[in-house]
């Protein structure tokens, strides 16, 4: 019994330092990031010969945020992640739940055909998706053919509803809801549940910890969006965090030190995010009341 | 309950949405004229509000409004993503009035139809004579003017006395010629025990070295392009002599990439001798006063003839800019003298007219005369319109020389073979 | 029961579509139709700007001629495998230990999920910090320990495995929390029952969680497999696809022929290549992958 107990605490300790050492592996470029960003100007411009800065000025993360209208900046992410992150659970979700669940014509092909269109890289359908928001029929000026405005250029919703569209999510949520119990389904019809009172009685509680999954990754990439805001916005007034970085970047020289300390600033709210939704996806489903 | 949670989600959702689309609609529509009548330019710039001489532009900008009762629309491109921004803006004919572009892009744009001549506002323009007529050359393409130089951004021959002394050199006279380059450049040089530099005698750069070979097949008296008859000429005997010599040099330097400004070992206190970007210098020195005597410059150092590589920034016209002569009117405010004196003030960076350039010699004579010198003799790219091409193969013919895959002469004939391609 | 299934597969759901419109409405506008236009100018000249002519298969006649292309597959499929798969199982042993009721992870599991939340082009800036030959903490480290020091990316032999590790680095936090989800959707009983039946952990490992987790496994396959096929930010801003071409990937050479030699059409053939490597990888994984009797 005491042995037993024994091995069971070395096994802690063992487990524990293991994790530990990975997190701190990971964790060392951060470090390099951190250190960076306390440099003073004279030191990064020393290259990479100064490594650890003389004296830690913490002061960079104020000079950093004074250049250009960070506040706004800061909004502007916000109202584009958050508006997509929400469309995007909702679309997703249902399509996700139709695809895992659901029996209608032509579902292989739909589904095959969202897939095809989330494989070509950014850098390959940018220039035609550009030319898509610009012509988009109706809106910004333009006709029924998408003629004569400007579209969805220079507008929040240009950057949002391409990213709302990508078939991450709808992916993501079909995955996971086929590994549901199928039996529950079958219960709930015999109930006489429609297909609608289905998804809002039990995929929708039971999906918690993947809607908190699909919600983070969703906002990681949204926030982190460079190529979309800077090719569809004109106006200085709309920049997002990631392009407001360009201010510390120049032809041939870079302010690392505000750079950095700014991209501290500009991670740390996912890493709230993080911290705070951890509980929904360590949760589990078992919690939510389902048997069998 | 949950269903009408939801409908009610939703709602707000897309009331957000379109309260988004509707805020930023309103902004959309000052691109057009206003009620008022008042004309409307559209101007985007490489680089951004705060860094070199976005503030003096700035300033330039705001003026000229209050002048001429014209709203002034500008904005900073980033440098790396210039090329993405413009080409969604063309595709999609929302591009600018009047941009700034570089020496790199402006046969690229010229092709694609972008820019558009100047040589009917240039002949009755007054800036005419006062810029370097190396500069003006720079922006000309068969006999049509595409591109206004303002900005040059030479590389600049840069040593290090306190290391000439300590090898025993005399730390007030550079090199003289490329013989005794490779001479001084192995005195320079200091390596381990396994014989691997760990510091320059030359910073040779091992990717992206065509900035050098530009710089020295010119020195030898040759081109790799013949620009008249618009083919390659990589393969002559002074090429495998050009690139003979670098790959000598390239014995005595550490590894570094180029493109990668940061890591250039003359700033990183890794190298004694070599060519650099003037503003990546300037901008090292401005930060460390104390590195300031250390240092020597030239605009270059000869071989059989001077010849320095000079970056430049350009102000062009688009094709796409609604009213011409307007556009032409911001680029000749933009580069008139009061504006330029300005900017040469603030950023303490050149600029291509004479009637400046006293004055920026004058603000730090030994490094500025470098500088200048470097602008007079300076050359770009070859004109042709597979420059792009050109740059990359150089590239690749050098890296493929400098980790000895390939003989000096192998290195160009297979350069030569696959640009030969291209001209077809 | 068999019976019971097969009266229910006749009829279908009709309702169904209501559910995927939202999606597929906006979906077929941004991606599809896109997509579809690429493929169309494989078969053009297009230049972006002034010709779009049909010419045939000219362009991927062409691409099979093309050295450097080829040396782009290769690479490309050098960097998926040796991404892919140690980023899975780490992911995997990772999220193990963190779904472990017996260790506190918190904090840990947080720094390890940092590197996916950090841009693709920061992280690579941090990364060239590292790998510097001449004054890079990498080396530094090495030279301080009295070890010989490294080229690095600057190497022709070491700048592809450079940029694999760096991949794994950051792959790794994001194959953990999608992991840790699919771990924690497994109802506990399946546990239980295991334990009951005096099943060691390894055991139950194979034969429960393993198969149970085939749907992440899956979807982290198929989304892995199209994300390293389409490396690209890393290999532009680190290397720009040398030494030697020793790192140059497929996505780099579309964006190079496309937008530094305005070879559209020449690009558009690349990227069909592309897709159709990927459709078929993922056919293969789908067949491998789908649970019996769907």
């Amino acid at each position: 019994m005491k042995s037993y107990h024994l091995q069971k605490t070395c096994n802690k300790i063992c487990m524990k330092t293991i994790f530990i050492l990975i997190a701190l592996i990971v964790v060392f470029p951060f470090v390099i990031m951190v250190l960076t960003a306390l440099k003073s100007n004279q030191e990064i411009t020393q290259g990479l010969s100064a490594f650890f800065p003389k004296k830690l000025l913490f002061s960079n993360f104020i000079e950093a945020m004074k250049k250009g209208d960070w506040v706004r900046y800061f909004i502007n992410t916000a109202i584009i992640t958050v508006v997509t992150v929400s469309l995007s659970l909702v679309i997703n979700s249902l399509a996700g739940y139709a695809f895992a669940r659901m029996r209608f014509r032509g579902k292989n092909t739909l589904f095959y055909c969202a897939m095809v269109g989330m494989m070509l890289p950014m850098q390959v359908i940018m220039i035609p998706v550009f030319l898509q928001i610009k012509e988009i029929p109706l809106l910004g000026g333009n006709d029924i053919w998408g003629n004569g405005g400007i579209g969805l250029v220079n507008n929040y919703a240009g950057v949002i509803l391409p990213l709302i569209a990508h078939p991450f999510g709808v992916f993501l949520c079909r995955q996971f809801f086929m590994g549901f119990p199928k039996e529950l389904d079958e219960a709930a019809k015999i109930d006489g549940c429609s297909p609608l009172q289905i998804y809002l009685r039990l995929y929708l509680p039971m999906g918690v910890p993947i809607f908190a999954t699909l919600g983070l990754l969703k906002f990681v990439d949204t926030w982190n969006q460079y190529t979309w805001p800077l090719l569809v916005f004109n106006d200085p007034k709309m920049n997002t965090v990631q392009l407001a970085l360009n201010a510390f970047k120049g032809e041939t020289t870079t302010e690392w030190n505000y750079l950095m300390a700014a991209t501290i600033l500009i991670i740390l709210p996912i890493l709230i995010l993080f911290i705070f939704l951890q509980k929904y996806f360590v949760q589990g489903i078992a919690t939510t009341g389902m048997k069998d | 309950m949950k269903k009408r949670r939801l409908f009610a989600f939703s709602t707000a959702l897309l009331m957000v949405l379109s309260m988004a689309s509707c805020n930023s609609g309103s902004s959309v529509n000052s691109k057009e004229n206003d009620s008022e009548g008042q004309k409307t330019i559209e101007v985007w710039s490489r680089g951004n509000e705060t860094d070199s001489h976005g503030p003096s532009l700035v300033k330039a900008f705001k003026d000229y409004e209050k002048e001429n009762n014209v709203k002034v629309k500008y904005q900073f491109i980033p440098h790396d993503d210039a090329p993405t921004k413009w080409n969604a803006a063309f595709a999609s004919s929302t591009a600018p009035d009047v941009m700034d572009i570089g020496i790199v892009h402006m046969m690229e744009r010229i092709n694609l139809k972008h820019i558009v001549p100047l040589n009917d506002y240039v002949e009755n323009w007054e800036g005419k004579d006062d810029i370097y007529p190396s500069m003006l050359d720079l922006g000309t393409y068969k006999d049509n003017i595409y591109a206004i130089a303002h900005f040059p951004d030479p590389q600049i021959f840069a040593y290090r006395k306190d290391k000439f002394e300590e090898a025993g050199l005399d730390p007030n006279s550079p090199p003289e010629d490329w013989d005794q380059m490779l001479e001084y450049a192995e005195k320079l040089t200091v390596k381990d025990d396994n014989g691997k530099v760990t510091f320059a005698g030359f910073t040779m750069p091992t990717q992206a070295a065509r900035f050098v070979a530009n710089i020295m097949i010119r020195q030898n008296g040759s081109l790799f392009v013949d620009e008249e008859n618009n083919t390659p000429n990589m393969v002559t005997k002074e090429a495998i002599e050009t690139f003979e010599y670098m790959n000598e040099l390239h014995k005595y330097t550490t590894v570094f990439d180029n493109n990668k400004t940061d890591t250039h070992p003359l700033i990183n206190d890794s190298g004694a001798m070599g060519y650099i970007p003037n503003g990546v210098l300037s901008n090292y020195l401005k930060n460390n006063p104390d590195m300031k005597d250390k240092f020597g410059f030239a605009s270059n150092v000869p071989g059989k003839e001077s010849a320095a590589w000079c970056g430049v920034w350009f102000y062009t016209m688009t094709s796409q800019a609604d009213d011409k002569d307007l556009a032409w009117d911001m680029i000749s405010y933009l580069t008139s003298t009061d504006v330029l004196t300005n900017r040469v003030e603030e950023s303490g960076l050149p600029a291509t007219f004479k009637s400046v350039s006293d004055n920026f010699i004058e603000k730090n004579p030994e490094i500025n005369k470098a500088i200048m010198d470097a602008v007079e003799i300076g050359a770009g790219n070859p004109k042709v319109s597979w420059a792009t091409v050109y740059e990359q193969e150089l590239d690749a013919a050098l890296e493929s020389m400098f980790y000895g895959e390939k003989s000096p002469e192998e290195a160009l004939e297979t350069a030569q073979e696959n640009l030969l391609k291209e001209t077809k | 029961m068999t019976h019971k299934h097969k009266t229910k597969s006749i009829g279908y759901d009709k309702v169904a579509y209501f559910f995927i419109l939202p999606f597929f409405l906006i979906f077929t506008y941004f991606y599809f139709i896109p997509t579809f236009k690429v493929i169309m100018d494989s078969f053009t000249n297009y230049d972006m700007f002034t010709t779009r002519d049909f010419i045939g298969l000219k362009n991927y006649i062409e691409l099979f001629k093309d050295d450097i292309f080829i040396k782009s597959m290769g690479n490309t499929f050098i960097y998926t495998i040796f991404t892919l798969f140690p980023t899975l199982i780490i992911g995997l042993l990772i999220a193990l230990l963190a779904n472990s009721t017996i260790i506190k992870t918190k904090i840990c599991r947080t720094l390890i999920f940092m590197p996916h939340v950090v841009s693709m082009v920061a992280v690579s800036m941090i990364w060239i910090f590292l790998y510097d030959p001449t004054n890079g903490v990498f080396n530094q480290i090495l030279k301080a320990l009295g070890l010989p020091t490294f080229d690095f990316l600057m190497d022709p032999n070491m700048a592809l495995p450079c940029l694999i590790v760096m991949g794994i680095w950051k792959g790794v936090g994001y194959n953990m929390i999608i992991f840790l989800s699919g771990l924690k959707s497994i109802p506990e009983h399946y546990y239980e029952a295991a334990k009951l039946d005096g099943s060691s952990s390894i055991n139950t490992f194979f034969k429960i969680t393993l198969p149970l987790l085939s749907p992440t496994t899956s979807f982290l396959l198929i989304t892995g497999l199209i994300g390293s096929f389409n490396v690209f930010d890393q290999v532009n801003v680190m290397t720009n696809g040398g030494p030697l071409y020793r790192t140059t990937t497929i996505v780099h050479q579309i964006y190079t022929a496309g937008f530094s030699e305005y070879k559209l059409g020449y690009a558009s053939a690349m990227s069909v290549i592309l897709l159709i490597i990927i459709v078929i990888i993922t056919v293969i994984n789908f067949k491998l992958t789908q649970p019996k009797g769907e």
